[in-house]
């Protein structure tokens, strides 16, 4: 399979699969099959579609446009003194590729079980191919933020920009973890693929994404300390990515604990997403 | 080198229908059901049914070594090359595999119906194993091989499936690895496109690389391997010589049966119109106890009634060899009933196979009972009888005094002539 030359192709095949370690260390060499997987989920999505590349900013943006007309016009939810268009796509963009991603990849294996019972490579590529193809969508919608926010209003951003890497390598994490419990799990029991589209839309409404976190000291007068409650809320790792992202766009006090506890928590979810996927790979083709 | 080390396989039985229905909640309670009744009864745990997919098996192949896996549907074949390229697990026991490996289960794995042929042929190619480099080196011969230059720029999806299978194997073809492992590829495709993909994998044997062949088609077995191994139900039968393992496998496996009876008129093939009572066959108006003579004629009846009056019935027979391959199909068309309405009752119809027609080896045969128009199947059975022909080469059969091997179903007596027409 996938070649490098210096290294001695011999494989071992037992009961048990292959050692974790040994497993990580023939990734790399499938690095090219990562790429034409990439490659091949972009050119599927635009392919026969007249507006290609467009549906990739108008998915999101008529999204936002609604939820602002039901959030903003009519329920007048507070946006922190930012237009509430900028303030819902500051968090709905990195949201929207988050939930595009696990959706897409609780179906990744279940969906290409032709490939899956009739040809190895590490099966982490198929969830790991959608993540990476999405970042794209990603960079096409932030950098529609940035024209949308400059011209329709005068907003720049500032300083903050920098700290973008941050908040998107925990994004990035939150949701390669995610998509492997959701992909290993998915074809193991067919009801996770059906919930966990319900799931991740519920779970949009406990993100701070419609809605600031703020709110959650301000308007439900906890009598928790504010500090404790931005805590409790770091254990749910988007919350620090929403809120990240937010400040990274829109300028204002980076949320540094809220952002270092959700790389904490999506670390962990990212790893034990990659040993529940490895362990469950080698019984994978059983249940296709 | 391929070494298998007493490997098996189980699968829980059903395991299709539990796997595609099992799900979170019935997990938990299942869960806890068990726990519950092994609190109350405190018995060891039972032993639940297992499939035993392979059962201990071992082998090795050598480096430049042609090596073909034959058996019977369900004999553990695919699953022996599942384990072997990685797709699934084996339940205990090792394999090492020494040397790049590339696995053909499918031609055309993973091609997308909207992207181009091109496109297709980049990342089929990445998914069997071939770089980037290796790819563009290629790219024009795999085009060329596939002949499919002036469609290579269209969606895959407007090809036709001799295209898509051309393109596919030829993607394959141009696969370099030290092992190959390849699985029915031959069943799809039309003859002339096998005989190339045949050619194809004999090359490549012929390079000293060690290729793993799994088929049912046993006429290119016997070409392409000199070694074969049969499987049944899970275990190695026989291992040697492709010509005496292939013999091993019509003698053992492929099923005598010189006739079938349904003494239970509810429970025979067939429907409210007709329905068969019995098939048999016979030589010279005598029953069959074991291989036919191939200079015998045989006769096969069937034995079936017709419930309702004034419908036109057809009967045929349908012999196909041991891995399911058509040989030949007749109908009744004796002008005394054919296309005529028929009272109901019970009746026999025959057809006589006249001698030095077939050639040697084991067929089984397939009986219908149609209505003729609207045409319509009422009883299909499709191995209802089995048995096999032998030449014992007394020197008048249509060999002649050639000792060898004549291939083909048919051997029939032909009118051959010679005239000398120059000195």
């Amino acid at each position: 399979m996938p070649v490098n030359p210096s290294q001695a192709h011999d494989t071992l095949i037992t009961a048990e699969g292959a050692r974790l370690l040994h497993y990580l260390r023939s990734l790399p060499s499938y690095r090219q099959l990562l790429m034409f997987l990439v490659w091949k989920d972009l050119k599927v999505q635009v392919a026969h579609t007249v507006l290609g590349f467009g549906w990739l900013v108008l998915r999101p943006l008529l999204n936002a446009l609604v939820l602002t007309l039901v959030f903003g016009r009519l329920a007048r939810l507070p946006s922190e003194g930012h237009p509430y268009l900028l303030f819902l796509l500051s968090g709905f963009l990195p949201w929207s590729y988050f939930s595009g991603i696990a959706g897409k990849s609780a179906n990744s294996l279940i969906g290409n079980s032709a490939l899956v019972t009739k040809v190895y490579f590490p099966r982490l590529l198929l969830p790991a191919s959608l993540a990476i193809a999405g970042l794209l969508e990603l960079a096409v919608t932030l950098v529609f933020f940035f024209l949308l926010a400059a011209l329709a209003y005068g907003h720049l951003p500032d300083a903050n920009l920098i700290w973008l890497p941050l908040p998107l390598l925990v994004l990035l994490m939150v949701t390669l973890g995610t998509s492997f419990w959701l992909a290993a799990l998915a074809a193991r029991f067919r009801d996770v693929r059906q919930a966990s589209g319900y799931v991740i839309q519920l779970l949009m409404f406990l993100t701070p994404v419609i809605w600031p976190l703020s709110l959650l000291t301000e308007r439900l007068h906890l009598s928790l300390e504010p500090a404790l409650v931005q805590l409790l809320a770091g254990l749910h790792p988007l919350v620090g990515v929403v809120e990240g992202f937010r400040r990274v766009l829109l300028g204002g006090n980076m949320p540094w604990e809220l952002l270092g506890l959700s790389l904490l928590t999506a670390t962990l979810l990212f790893l034990s997403g990659v040993l529940y996927f490895q362990r469950s790979e080698r019984r994978l083709a059983d249940g296709l | 080198m391929l070494e298998v080390h007493a490997v098996s396989k189980h699968y829980p039985l059903g395991v299709a229908r539990a796997q595609s229905e099992e799900t979170l909640l019935s997990q938990v309670f299942k869960g806890s059901a068990r726990a519950l009744t092994q609190l109350l009864s405190r018995r060891a745990k039972a032993e639940p049914s297992i499939h035993r997919a392979l059962d201990n098996v071992s082998l090795t192949v050598n480096e430049g070594e042609v090596v073909s896996v034959i058996g019977h549907n369900g004999s553990g074949k695919s699953t022996l090359l599942k384990i072997l390229s990685r797709i699934t697990a084996p339940t205990s026991g090792e394999v090492r595999v020494r040397g790049r490996i590339a696995s053909l289960l499918e031609v055309g794995t993973g091609f997308h119906p909207d992207l181009s042929g091109r496109d297709n042929v980049f990342l089929n190619a990445a998914i069997l194993g071939m770089r980037r480099d290796e790819i563009l080196r290629r790219f024009d011969d795999i085009v060329s091989f596939a002949g499919v230059e002036s469609f290579i720029d269209t969606p895959v999806k407007s090809y036709s499936s001799g295209m898509k299978v051309r393109l596919g194997f030829a993607v394959a073809a141009h696969l370099d690895p030290d092992v190959l492992m390849i699985d029915e590829v031959l069943s799809v495709g039309d003859a002339a496109f096998q005989q190339r993909c045949l050619s194809r994998i004999e090359e490549f044997g012929s390079t000293g690389r060690t290729i793993l062949y799994v088929s049912h088609h046993l006429p290119s077995v016997a070409r392409l391997s000199r070694r074969s191994i049969l499987l049944d139900r899970g275990r190695i039968a026989c291992d040697g010589p492709t010509l005496a393992t292939i013999r091993h496998y019509e003698e053992t496996i492929g099923v005598f049966r010189a006739r079938t009876d349904w003494p239970e008129v509810g429970s025979a093939p067939g429907d409210d119109t007709t329905r068969l009572r019995s098939v048999e066959v016979t030589s010279r108006g005598q029953p069959i106890t074991g291989p036919v003579d191939l200079r015998d004629p045989i006769e096969i009846h069937l034995v079936y009634e017709v419930y309702q009056s004034g419908l036109a019935i057809l009967p045929s027979v349908h012999l196909h060899d041991l891995t399911g391959t058509p040989v030949v199909s007749s109908i009744d068309n004796h002008p005394e009933w054919h296309g005529r309405p028929r009272p109901a009752g019970v009746y026999r119809s025959s057809a006589v196979f006249p001698g030095n027609l077939f050639n040697e080896g084991s067929f089984q045969v397939g009986v219908a009972v149609s209505t003729l128009s609207p045409f319509q199947n009422h009883a299909y059975v499709h191995s209802a009888l089995g048995f096999s022909f032998y030449d014992p080469i007394a020197g008048d059969s249509t060999r002649g005094q050639y000792a060898g091997e004549l291939k083909g179903y048919f051997r029939p007596a032909l009118d051959w002539s010679t005239s000398r027409t120059a000195a």
